[in-house]
C-alpha cells in the first residue's frame, strides 16, 4: 500500500447518542395506587438547615462575652437540600422517556470521506452478522431491573417498572416488570419476565436498526416507606461561595429529578467484556471508552492492554484486525453511547 | 446462637462495600424491629481486612430464628448485590467475642455547650476547661445506618472485643448488637 493512500483516523469524528433519555421526575403516592400515576404529587426539594456552632477563632476585639453570646445566638448554619416522601405516602415514582434512534454507524460529523466509508462498511458488517439484538437485550435488562433508580433501588422493598411504547401519542405496547426479580449482575431472567424482556429488546433493536421510530415511556414505582428520604441527582456546584448551600439537589420546575446522563449511564451498564471481568467480580460496568469506574477510581480498559475503545476501533478500521466478538459488541455500544472520538492531526 | 448465616456484599461499580454493608445492616434493623427480636446478633468476620469492616456480615441465632428472619423478603433492592451462604451450624470448637457499639464524645463544641448549660460558664471558661485537644480522632470503623424510630442517618461505630473462651448470654438490640452478650467467633 502506498504511503499517501494509507487510511487515517478522521480529525473530526463524532457520534450522536442513540439512546436518548429525558430527565426523570420524581413523584410520591401509595403503592396500591400505581394504576393512577396521574394522581401522584410531585416531590419537592426542600432546604434543611443544620445548626452548627461558632467554632472559628475569634478576633481579639470580638472576645467580649456579651458579644460572643450574641454571636452564639446566630449559629453557623449549614444548609443542605433533602427530598423526602410525605408522611402519608410510601412510594416513589420516577418517570422518563427514552428515545431509541437508528443509524448507529453513521457519524454526525466526520471530515474524512474514506475513513467514513470504511467505518460504515465495518459497522454494516457487524450489523449483518449480529444485528443489534445482543445490545438491545442488555439495554432492556437495565430498564426492567430499575438500575436507573440508583440509590433509590437499594432502599426499596418492592420495585415495579412499567414500560409503554408510544406511537403518535398513543400507547401501543406495555410491559410491567417486578424489577427486584430481574438480575442486575447478569443478563438473564426467569419465566414470563424473560419473554417480556425479549419483546422489549426486540422493540429497542428495531429502533437501533432504524426499522421504526421508538419512543418508550418508563415509569418506576419504588416502595420506600412513608416519610423516607429519596435520592434525586445532586448538582455539582463548582463555585460555592461562603454561606451557600453545601448540597444542592436537581430540580426541574421545582420537581426533584434525576439527570438524563445518570439514566443513560445506568442503561448502558452492560459491559461485562472488560479484561479480567471474572477475576474482578465487579459485574457489568457502564460502557465508556476507557472503562472508567469513578467510584473505584480505576479504568478497567487500559490502553496498554489494548482493551480500550480507541485501540479496538483503530485496529478494526485502520488495520483490518477484527476484535473478538464480544469486543465488537463493546465498540458498537460505545458508538451507540456517542461522543467525540476524533484524533488530533500531528 | 448455634447457627449462622453469611452475607457477602459483591464488588459493585457504583457503591463501596461499606455503603452496601451499611444498607444491609439498615435493612436487617428494619426486619429485627418487625420481629421484635432480641436473640439475633451480628458480627463482621472480615472486619480486620480492608475495606473497613470487610465485606461480610454474619447473622447469629438459633436455626429456627434465622429461618423466621429469612421467611419474609426483606432484602428488597439489595438482593442482587449479595451472595447469601446456606444456613449453617456453628462449628464445635469456637471462641467467643463481644461485638459492641461505641458512641464517642468527640465534638468539643457539643461538650462545651453542655458545660455552659450545666455550670453556667461562659463559652470562654468552657473553652479553657475543654481545650481543642480533647477532640479525639476515632479510628473505629463505622457503618452509616438509618434508624427506624427517628428516621435519622447515623454512624454506627462497631468494635470487636478481644476473643475469649467464655460465652456470655444476653439480649441483642434491634441492630443485632448487645452490650454484654458474645457471639461465637470462628
Amino acid at each position: 500500500m502506498a504511503k499517501n493512500t494509507e487510511l487515517h483516523t478522521a480529525s473530526v469524528l463524532a457520534f450522536e447518542r442513540k439512546l436518548d433519555p429525558s430527565d426523570a421526575l420524581l413523584y410520591s403516592g401509595q403503592w396500591s395506587d400505581r394504576g393512577n400515576p396521574d394522581q401522584w404529587i410531585a416531590i419537592p426539594v426542600r432546604e434543611k438547615s443544620v445548626r452548627g456552632t461558632i467554632s472559628n477563632r475569634l478576633k481579639a476585639n470580638k472576645q467580649d462575652p456579651a458579644k460572643l453570646d450574641a454571636a452564639i445566638q446566630n449559629p453557623n448554619l449549614q444548609t443542605v437540600d433533602v427530598a423526602m416522601l410525605p408522611n402519608d405516602r410510601d412510594t416513589l415514582m420516577a418517570r422518563f422517556t427514552l428515545k431509541v434512534l437508528g443509524g448507529a454507524g453513521k457519524p454526525s460529523a466526520c471530515n474524512s470521506a474514506p475513513y467514513q466509508a470504511k467505518l460504515e462498511s465495518v459497522v454494516s458488517g457487524y450489523v449483518d452478522r449480529h444485528g443489534f439484538s445482543a445490545l438491545a437485550r442488555r439495554y432492556a435488562q437495565n430498564i426492567a431491573n430499575a438500575r436507573f433508580l440508583w440509590r433509590n433501588r437499594m432502599g426499596a422493598e418492592a420495585v415495579e417498572v412499567r414500560v409503554e411504547r408510544k406511537e403518535n401519542g398513543a400507547t401501543t405496547q406495555t410491559w410491567a416488570f417486578n424489577a427486584l426479580e430481574i438480575p442486575v449482575r447478569e443478563f438473564t431472567a426467569q419465566g414470563d419476565a424473560e419473554t417480556d424482556l425479549q419483546e422489549l429488546a426486540e422493540v429497542i433493536r428495531q429502533g437501533l436498526a432504524g426499522e421504526s421510530f421508538v419512543l418508550l415511556e418508563v415509569t418506576a414505582f419504588a416502595r420506600m416507606g412513608a416519610g423516607q428520604e429519596v435520592f434525586p441527582s445532586q448538582e455539582l456546584i463548582l463555585d460555592r461561595g461562603q454561606g451557600n448551600k453545601s448540597k444542592t439537589l436537581y430540580t426541574v420546575d421545582q420537581i426533584a429529578g434525576i439527570h438524563s446522563q445518570k439514566l443513560g449511564n445506568a442503561i448502558r451498564t452492560i459491559d461485562t467484556w472488560y479484561p479480567d471481568a471474572t477475576e474482578r467480580g465487579t459485574g457489568p460496568i457502564a460502557v465508556e471508552p476507557y472503562g472508567s469506574v469513578t467510584t473505584q477510581g480505576t479504568a478497567f480498559r487500559q490502553p496498554k492492554e489494548k482493551a480500550d475503545f480507541y485501540s479496538l476501533l483503530d485496529n478494526w478500521i485502520l488495520k483490518d484486525q477484527e476484535p473478538a466478538e464480544e469486543q465488537q459488541h463493546f465498540v458498537l455500544a460505545t458508538i451507540v453511547r456517542g461522543g467525540v472520538f476524533g484524533e488530533k492531526a500531528d | 446462637m448455634d447457627h449462622y448465616l453469611d452475607f457477602t456484599v459483591l464488588p459493585d461499580p457504583e457503591f463501596r462495600e461499606t455503603t452496601l454493608l451499611g444498607a444491609l445492616v439498615s435493612k436487617l434493623h428494619r426486619r429485627l424491629v418487625v420481629l421484635e427480636a432480641d436473640d439475633i446478633g451480628i458480627s463482621l468476620p472480615d472486619f480486620e481486612k480492608a475495606p473497613p469492616l470487610g465485606n461480610r456480615l454474619r447473622v447469629h441465632g438459633t436455626q429456627e430464628r434465622i429461618e423466621t428472619l429469612m421467611q419474609e423478603e426483606w432484602l428488597g433492592g439489595m438482593r442482587g448485590q449479595l451472595e447469601i451462604a446456606p444456613l449453617r451450624a456453628v462449628p464445635a470448637e469456637v471462641l467467643h467475642r463481644g461485638v459492641r457499639r461505641r458512641q464517642y464524645k468527640t465534638n468539643v463544641e457539643r461538650l462545651r455547650r453542655r458545660r455552659m448549660r450545666r455550670h453556667g460558664e461562659t463559652h470562654e471558661e468552657a473553652r479553657e476547661r475543654i481545650p481543642d485537644t480533647v477532640a479525639r480522632k476515632v479510628k473505629t470503623p463505622f457503618l452509616t445506618v438509618y434508624s427506624t424510630s427517628s428516621g435519622q442517618r447515623f454512624s454506627l461505630f462497631i468494635e470487636h472485643e478481644p476473643v475469649q473462651t467464655r460465652c456470655v448470654v444476653g439480649a441483642f438490640n434491634s441492630y443485632g448488637i448487645s452490650r454484654e452478650a458474645t457471639i461465637p467467633w470462628f
